[in-house]
């Protein structure tokens, strides 16, 4: 049950992040750039969380040290990378180059969470196996869609 | 809020614990954004940043405490 809880974290995050509807401003319609960066910041808790998660499983002695290794150092190397792509954003301006650049970031975070083993974390139960790595491949969704909306402000 | 959507959050929230809660109660603030544009992007970068230097201190920490290597590649903005 614990393991089940630790990997599905993410799953309010999708949910809420992904559901436009969802992001609410007080007495006006949120901008293009307010939700470039709802996303973006939700994109930082996501990956934060999938780290918390990890270290739970661990904790709980469901899996060893050495099988969540991989997925925790991923989580680590997003954040160094998400990083640039929010001092890209703080610039404020979506020109091309600021937008190539954040599609080269979010492909680099994209080939981080590809590079995880095949069956990370080596989980027995295959629904648990399923929800770690759908919940591994929210931060991927959520980086497409950051990416998306930072293009429709510069379109 | 949907009624639908608020009813799948509420059932996440109660299948997850208080770690779920905590990041629900994050991401509330995120999502509900006050009148002024310039303080809303202030307040996520902020909070994007305060995330992502948690995350790497934390990672940096439980891999020394494990006896894990940090194997972290040059990311685009690094490399030479």
């Amino acid at each position: 049950m614990r393991t089940q809880r630790a990997y599905r974290l993410t799953g309010v995050i999708f949910i809420l992040a992904l559901t436009a509807a969802c992001i609410h401003k007080t007495g006006g319609t949120v901008t293009p750039w307010e939700r470039v960066h709802t996303y973006n910041a939700a994109l930082a808790e996501a990956n934060n969380a999938v780290e918390q998660g990890a270290e739970i499983v661990v904790s709980s002695n469901l899996l060893s040290a050495p099988q969540a290794a991989p997925l925790i150092n991923m989580t680590g190397q997003v954040a160094m990378l998400h990083q640039q792509i929010t001092s890209i954003l703080a610039q404020g301006s979506a020109t091309q180059a600021n937008v190539a650049g954040v599609k080269s970031l979010v492909d680099a975070i994209k080939s981080s969470i590809a590079a995880l083993p095949p069956a990370a974390l080596g989980l027995k139960n295959p629904k648990s196996q399923q929800n770690f790595q759908q919940d591994v491949a929210n931060i991927g969704t959520l980086a497409d869609s950051l990416l998306t909306a930072l293009e429709a402000v510069g379109g | 809020m949907n009624p639908q959507l608020l009813e799948e959050i509420v059932a996440l929230i109660v299948q997850l614990g208080p770690l779920a809660v905590d990041l629900f109660v994050k991401l509330e603030g995120l999502m509900n954004l006050g009148p002024n544009e310039k303080q809303n992007i202030a307040n996520a970068i902020a909070a994007a940043n305060q995330s992502d230097q948690d995350t790497v201190a934390r990672v940096v920490k439980w891999m020394a405490a494990n006896g894990q290597s940090v194997t972290f590649v040059p990311t685009p903005a690094t490399k030479s």
